[in-house]
C-alpha cells in the first residue's frame, strides 16, 4: 500500500520525497517479491504516473490490501490518515483481533516522514510495528527487523539475526566468472 | 431584486459530506459532488492560465459566474473593479461585464491588481457593502460610502473584519487540506463554529477558488475564535460499537456505516445552524433552469446569522453558495436596515415600531456606522 496522496508532497525543502521513497519501494518491491500487488491511496494503477493529490483513505486502502488475502501487507505512508481520520487503526485492530488472530499476514508500517514534534515518525496504529524510513534499499533490512517490534520475540532471536546480518556483511563477495 | 422575499432553505443534496481535516482549531470538511454540474462555470476571465481548459473555446453552451466582490478589469481601461453581488450571466452575451464598484486598492496591493485579478474587496467594506447590497435600498450611495469608508475607516469603527490570513491556523490549514476528487466545496469551522460555507457547480472551479478562502473576509468573532481556541480534537474512526464482526464483508460494512454516521451528524448538527435557519431570499435573476438569489436570516441576536448569496437548479438544489458569518454587531446592524426596510427608509415609523424616539434610533444608527446612508 503506497500513500501518493496530497501530503506525500512533504515539504519545501525536500519536495515531494516521500512519494519518491514510496515510488522506489515499488519497484524494489516488483523485483523482490514473488507475487506484488500494489495499491496506492489514490487509486491511481500506473506507477509513474504518480504525483501527490488527494485525501488518505487508509483505511479503506487497507481493506482492499487484506482483501487480496496477502502474506505481508507493507504500507509506505506518512501516516496521516484523515479519510476518515483513524480508521486505519481500527480496520488493523479489528482484523488482527477478530479475523486474523492466528497472524496470517503480518502487518509492517514504514513510514518516511520524521515527525518533529512527537521525535519519532507518526504510528498508524499502537498493534502495527512502525520503521522510519530513510532511504528505499533499507527496505529489506527494515521489514525483517519490524517483526522484533512486535514484541513477540525474545532477544536470543534478536542477537542470532543480527549475528547472521553481521556474517553476511562480513563474508567475502562471491567472485563472479568473467 | 426583482420578487418579493421568499422564504429559503438551504438544499445540500447532490452534495456528499467527506470526513472532515483538522489543523489546530481549523476544521475544514470537504463537500464532494459525485456528478459535476458542467452548464454552469465560472466566468471564463476568472480563470488562470493554468485553468484555462473550460469549454468555452469549444463553443459549448454554458452560463457562467462571477463570485461577489471578486476584482479584475471588469472596465475595460485597466482600472479593477469589484463585482458587486455574485452575477449570473451567458457565457455568449455580447456584454459580460457585471454590475461593479470600483475600487481603490490600497498601495501594497497595486502590485498584484496588475496581475487584473486580486479577490475580495478591502477588508470591512464587502461585509458591509454586502449587508447594503441585501437591502437594496442605499446601495446608490455605497460607492460614496465605500470611498470614505476605505480612506478613514467606518466611523466609528464599531467593529473590524479580517482577512483569511490573519485568522489564525487558517492558511496552513488550507494549505495542507487534502483535496478529494471531484470536491465541489468547503465548510470552514474554526473552534467549531461555522464560519463560512461554500460551494460551486465543478470541481475545477474549486480548485481554482479554493485558495480565495484565504482572501475572504472573517469577522471578529472567528478571529477571536481562532486566536483563543485550542486545537479542536478529529472525530476518529471507532468500529468498538459496530457489533460482531466476523468477515471481511461485516468489516466492510462497519466502515460505510461509520462514513455515514459522521456525514449524517455533520449535516444535522454542525452545520444544523446554517442549513436548518429559515431564510427570507431575493430573486435577482433567473436565466435558464439556475436561480440567482440572495437570502437573509432572521437577524436573531446571539445566533448563528448567516447571509450569502446562492445559484440554484430547477429542483432547488444548490449549484454555488457562498456564506458569510455575521458577528454580532453586523446581526445588529443587519436588524436595524431590515427594520427601515420594512418602513420604506422612513426614520419615524421605524423608530415608533422599535418603541424608541427618533433621536434615539438616529444616535443607533450613527453608532452602526450608517450615517451616511441616511441622509
Amino acid at each position: 500500500m503506497l500513500d501518493d496522496s496530497w501530503s506525500a508532497y512533504g515539504s519545501g525543502v525536500k519536495r515531494r520525497r516521500p512519494l519518491a521513497a514510496a515510488l522506489a519501494c515499488h519497484f524494489l518491491l516488483e523485483a523482490l517479491a514473488g507475487e506484488y500487488t500494489a495499491l496506492w491511496t489514490s487509486g491511481r494503477t500506473d506507477a509513474l504516473l504518480a504525483r501527490p493529490s488527494g485525501p488518505t483513505p487508509l483505511g479503506r486502502r487497507v481493506l482492499d490490501a487484506l482483501d487480496t488475502a496477502p502474506q505481508r501487507l507493507l504500507i509506505v505512508s506518512d501516516g496521516w490518515d484523515n479519510a476518515p481520520p483513524g480508521l486505519a487503526a481500527e480496520v488493523l485492530r479489528v482484523w488482527r483481533t477478530r479475523l486474523d488472530p492466528e497472524r496470517r499476514t503480518s502487518v509492517v508500517h514504514l513510514n518516511p516522514v520524521y515527525d518533529a514534534e512527537g521525535f519519532d515518525v507518526r504510528r498508524l496504529a499502537p498493534t502495527v510495528p512502525t520503521a522510519g524510513l530513510r532511504d528505499a534499499e533499507d527496505l529489506p533490512a527494515l521489514v525483517e527487523f519490524a517483526r522484533f517490534a512486535e514484541g513477540r520475540t525474545d532477544l536470543a532471536e534478536l542477537t542470532a539475526h543480527l549475528a547472521a546480518r553481521t556474517a553476511r556483511f562480513l563474508a567475502p563477495p562471491e567472485v563472479s566468472p568473467r | 431584486m426583482t420578487a418579493a422575499p421568499a422564504s429559503f432553505r438551504l438544499d445540500l443534496s447532490g452534495l456528499d459530506t467527506r470526513p472532515a481535516q483538522v489543523w489546530g482549531g481549523v476544521r475544514l470538511v470537504p463537500l464532494v459532488r459525485p456528478e459535476p454540474i458542467t452548464d454552469l462555470r465560472l466566468h471564463q476571465e476568472l480563470y488562470e492560465d493554468e485553468y484555462a481548459a473550460i469549454p468555452a473555446t469549444r463553443r459549448t453552451h454554458y452560463l457562467s459566474y462571477i463570485p461577489h466582490g471578486f476584482v479584475a478589469d471588469w472596465t475595460r481601461d485597466g482600472t479593477p473593479a469589484a463585482a458587486y453581488g455574485t452575477h449570473l450571466g451567458a457565457s455568449a452575451s455580447p456584454d459580460p461585464l457585471p454590475e461593479r464598484v470600483r475600487v481603490r486598492p490600497p498601495r501594497r496591493l497595486a502590485k498584484r491588481a496588475s496581475r487584473t485579478r486580486l479577490r475580495f474587496l478591502p477588508l470591512h467594506l464587502a461585509l458591509d457593502g454586502y449587508l447594503a447590497l441585501h437591502f437594496g435600498g442605499p446601495a446608490v450611495v455605497w460607492e460614496q460610502w465605500s470611498d470614505r469608508a476605505l480612506r478613514r475607516g467606518l466611523s466609528p469603527r464599531a467593529e473590524e473584519a479580517y482577512a483569511g490570513h490573519q485568522v489564525r491556523g487558517l492558511a496552513d490549514a488550507l494549505r495542507v487540506f487534502e483535496l478529494h476528487p471531484g470536491q465541489c466545496g468547503l465548510v470552514v469551522y474554526v473552534a467549531d463554529t461555522l464560519a463560512a460555507a461554500f460551494v460551486v457547480p465543478h470541481p475545477d472551479d474549486y480548485r481554482a477558488l479554493h485558495h480565495t478562502l484565504l482572501l475572504d473576509l472573517y469577522g471578529e468573532l472567528i478571529h477571536h475564535y481562532a486566536t483563543l481556541s485550542a486545537p479542536v480534537p478529529d472525530f476518529r474512526a471507532d468500529l468498538r460499537t459496530a457489533g460482531p464482526i466476523n468477515s471481511a464483508a461485516d468489516l466492510r460494512a462497519a466502515v460505510t456505516r461509520q462514513e455515514h454516521a459522521w456525514a449524517a451528524f455533520h449535516d444535522t448538527t454542525m452545520a444544523g445552524g446554517l442549513l436548518n435557519a429559515a431564510y427570507r431570499a431575493h430573486t435577482v435573476r433567473r436565466l435558464d433552469r439556475f436561480t440567482l438569489t440572495r437570502f437573509l436570516p432572521g437577524f436573531r441576536p446571539r445566533q448563528e446569522n448567516h447571509i450569502g448569496e446562492a445559484i440554484t437548479d430547477d429542483h432547488g438544489r444548490i449549484a454555488y453558495l457562498k456564506t458569510f458569518r455575521l458577528s454580532e454587531p453586523q446581526t445588529r446592524r443587519g436588524h436595524l436596515l431590515d427594520r427601515l426596510a420594512a418602513h420604506d427608509w422612513h426614520l419615524p415609523t421605524t423608530a415608533t415600531a422599535l418603541g424608541l424616539t427618533e433621536p434615539e434610533l438616529a444616535l443607533r444608527l450613527n453608532t452602526a456606522g450608517f450615517s451616511a446612508l441616511l441622509r
